[in-house]
This record gives structure tokens, C-alpha cells and sequence, in this order.
């Protein structure tokens, strides 16, 4: 293969296709492209609606940790939750931060760099929600009635409250399991099939295996 | 400049290289379908990014950069489909003419793509930027790795296809 040819060949193909291509300027206007939604766009309005969702939870929780600051039995399952909630507090601010250093003019290598590292974040992030989500189901409750005026501790079993926290563990278990065994098999919504990938942890080693690729590409050593 | 001044500019702009628009979405979504998602989700980030454009290197250059980047990040999210931003079917290009012209170009063109399709995603940016006849500064700016390791790279892939293409001329 004489690669001078093959460039004339490309060459002829890409006159062929200026030539042939029709642009619709008309669409394009119409399209109103200020307006328009890019994926980051996306992305980002998601995260500020979390941010938006979590800001709250962040206030009434510290009020509650406030006003039982002297009995454990309260105090902790809040502590438990308010720590989670600015755990996804600061994941939000991570990822708009990372999200805001992303422009699409920059060198390919930097920003798909930029990109994996907002891809990583993002599937830790979502690994971790499904992970804890079972374990937040106990405390959530006891915060959730002694705010309506309820003490779960005095009107369930302890029995109870134990089984809900190892109901919460085993589901836990089952989440991962379901996600390894059957996370391929579920495709019927692109969402579903993302979200077990990431308890899998199959994104995670598909975005380290790129993460391998850019480190590579950089790589100045002679050919192999 | 005005509003609608600079919209017609990046119009311009955009009709003279619009062949890059489909080369790289070519090389990226085999898939009809995904190339008019990622030919869309381009020229939205090429109307984004415009204003910031400040002809230090050709258009086509920033475009090839802005262009690369998208469907890279498109590929990778696993071809999320994107008919929920703007409804329309055709966006901007008629991909047919394209398509048409693609099946009517040589075997060895044919062949090509298909190399480049098994190529990873950066070395298919330095592929079809190495066909566009770019130089080595050029396609080092749009990567962001020296020349020096652009040469390396294309020497490197030179050899692969001469590789693939005399492996599919004996088959």
C-alpha cells in the first residue's frame, strides 16, 4: 500500500464529499443553537437539581442533630445522615468543578483526560448511592418519626430495628449480585444498564482501561 | 459584530469545512443513526465554543479539536442517544448524499475505514487528521502531545495498516 496514493484517494473523497454534503443553513438557524441542550448541559442541570434536593436535607438534618445533641439514640442515626448528605453535597460541587474545567476547543488528550476523571467520579459516586442507600433506610427512619413526634426506639422491637439493618446489608449483597450476574442481560432501559455497570463495577474498569489508553498515547517511548 | 453577523460567520465557516463533520463521525459511530446524534451534539459545541475561537490556528484545525472531543465523549458514553435535544430528523447535514458517496468511493477507501474503525479512539483522530494532510505541529496541537511523538504515532500506525491492508489483500 503506497500511502501518497491512499492520501490522493482520501483527498478525492473528501472533494466528493465537500461537493455532495448539503448543509441546511435554514435548519441550522432554526434549530435556535443558543438554545439548544449539549450532553454537558445536560449533565450539569442534573447535578444542580441534586444540589438543589440535598441543600435542604443538609439543613433539617443539622437542626435535628441540634435539638438531640444530648441523646445518642438520635443523635447518631442523624450524625449517619448528615454525614451522607454532604458526602453527596461535596460530590456535587466535585463534579461541577471538574465539569466547569471542560471546554471542548481544548487538546484532545486534556480534555478526555478531564472527561474520565468527571466519568470516574461520577460512577464512584453512583457505586457508593446504591451501596449505602439500604444502610440509610434505619436511621432514616428513626429521624423520620422522632421528627413527627415518634420514637421508633420505644415503639419497635429492638429485634426489629436490628433486622432492618441486616435486611438493609443483605439487600446490599443482593444489589452487587443481581448487578455481576444479570447487569448485562438488563438492556431494555439504557439508564438501568448504566446504572448496573456501575455497581458491577464493568464502567469502572472500562474507564480505567481508557484512563491506560490516553497514559499510553502520552508516552513518548520509541515504537514497541 | 452582531448577533446575526457572527451567526452567518460561523455558517460560513462551517459549510467550507463540513466534510469534517462527517469524517469524524464516520470514524466514530459506524452507526447512521449515532453519527446524526454526534453530528449534532458537534455543531451545538462548535456554536458554543465560537466566540472563544480567536483565529490563532485555521478553523478547520479548532474544529478538527472541537470535533475529535465530542465524539470521543460520545463513543465512550456508550452511544447515548440524544433525540430528546433537538427533534429534528435530518440535523444540518443529509448524511445520505454522504453515506452515498462513501459506498461509491474505492475498495481501498472502503478498507480504510474500516482499519480506522478498529483503531483506538486517539489514534483514529491522528489518522484522519494524517489523511487530511496536516502536519505534525498541527495534529500535535489538536492532541496535545509534542510532534515528536505524533511522528512516532504515525510511523506506527503506517506500518499497522500497511499490515492490515497486505493481510486483506491475501484473504
Amino acid at each position: 500500500m503506497n500511502f501518497e496514493d491512499l492520501q490522493n484517494q482520501w483527498a478525492a473523497l473528501d472533494q466528493k464529499l465537500e461537493a455532495g454534503l448539503r448543509l441546511n443553513a435554514a435548519l441550522l438557524r432554526e434549530a435556535k443553537l443558543d438554545k439548544t441542550k449539549s450532553a454537558l448541559q445536560r449533565l450539569s442541570f442534573f447535578i444542580w437539581l441534586e444540589l438543589a434536593c440535598t441543600l435542604p436535607v443538609l439543613f433539617l438534618v443539622g437542626s435535628f442533630l441540634a435539638r438531640h445533641f444530648s441523646q445518642p439514640a438520635f443523635f447518631i442515626p442523624g450524625l449517619v445522615l448528615h454525614l451522607a448528605a454532604i458526602g453527596v453535597l461535596g460530590s456535587c460541587i466535585h463534579q461541577l468543578v471538574l465539569l466547569n474545567r471542560i471546554d471542548y476547543a481544548g487538546p484532545v488528550l486534556v480534555i478526555q483526560k478531564r472527561l474520565e476523571a468527571l466519568r470516574l467520579h461520577r460512577i464512584r459516586a453512583t457505586k457508593w448511592t446504591f451501596l449505602t442507600a439500604p444502610l440509610l433506610w434505619t436511621p432514616l427512619f428513626v429521624v423520620t418519626f422522632k421528627a413527627l413526634g415518634v420514637n421508633a426506639w420505644a415503639v419497635f422491637p429492638m429485634g426489629w430495628m436490628v433486622g432492618n439493618l441486616l435486611f438493609g446489608v443483605l439487600v446490599m449483597v443482593a444489589g452487587i449480585w443481581v448487578s455481576k450476574r444479570f447487569g448485562n442481560r438488563i438492556s431494555g432501559s439504557p439508564f438501568m444498564k448504566q446504572v448496573m455497570d456501575d455497581i458491577a463495577g464493568r464502567s469502572l474498569n472500562r474507564a480505567a482501561a481508557f484512563v491506560a489508553t490516553l497514559a499510553e498515547f502520552e508516552d513518548e517511548s520509541p515504537a514497541r | 459584530m452582531t448577533a446575526t453577523a457572527n451567526h452567518d460567520r460561523f455558517l460560513t465557516l462551517v459549510e467550507a469545512h463540513k466534510g469534517i463533520l462527517y469524517k469524524v463521525a464516520n470514524a466514530y459511530c459506524p452507526n447512521r443513526e449515532d453519527r446524526q446524534d454526534v453530528i449534532q451534539e458537534i455543531v451545538i459545541q462548535l456554536w458554543r465554543s465560537f466566540d472563544r475561537f480567536d483565529g490563532r490556528c485555521r478553523f478547520s484545525t479548532w474544529m478538527y479539536r472541537i470535533a475529535v472531543n465530542v465524539a470521543i465523549s460520545f463513543y465512550r458514553s456508550e452511544h447515548s442517544r440524544l433525540h430528546d435535544t433537538v427533534p429534528i430528523e435530518e440535523f444540518a447535514l443529509d448524511l445520505a448524499v454522504a453515506d452515498r458517496v462513501l459506498e461509491d468511493a474505492g475498495d481501498n477507501i472502503r478498507l480504510l475505514y474500516q482499519f480506522i474503525n478498529r483503531m483506538d479512539e486517539l489514534s483514529r483522530a491522528l489518522m484522519l487528521l494524517y489523511l487530511d494532510g496536516y502536519s505534525h505541529e498541527e495534529m500535535a496541537t489538536v492532541l496535545g502531545i509534542s510532534a515528536t511523538n505524533v511522528a512516532t504515532k504515525i510511523n506506527r500506525l503506517k506500518q499497522k495498516l500497511q499490515r492490515d491492508f497486505a493481510t486483506a489483500q491475501q484473504t
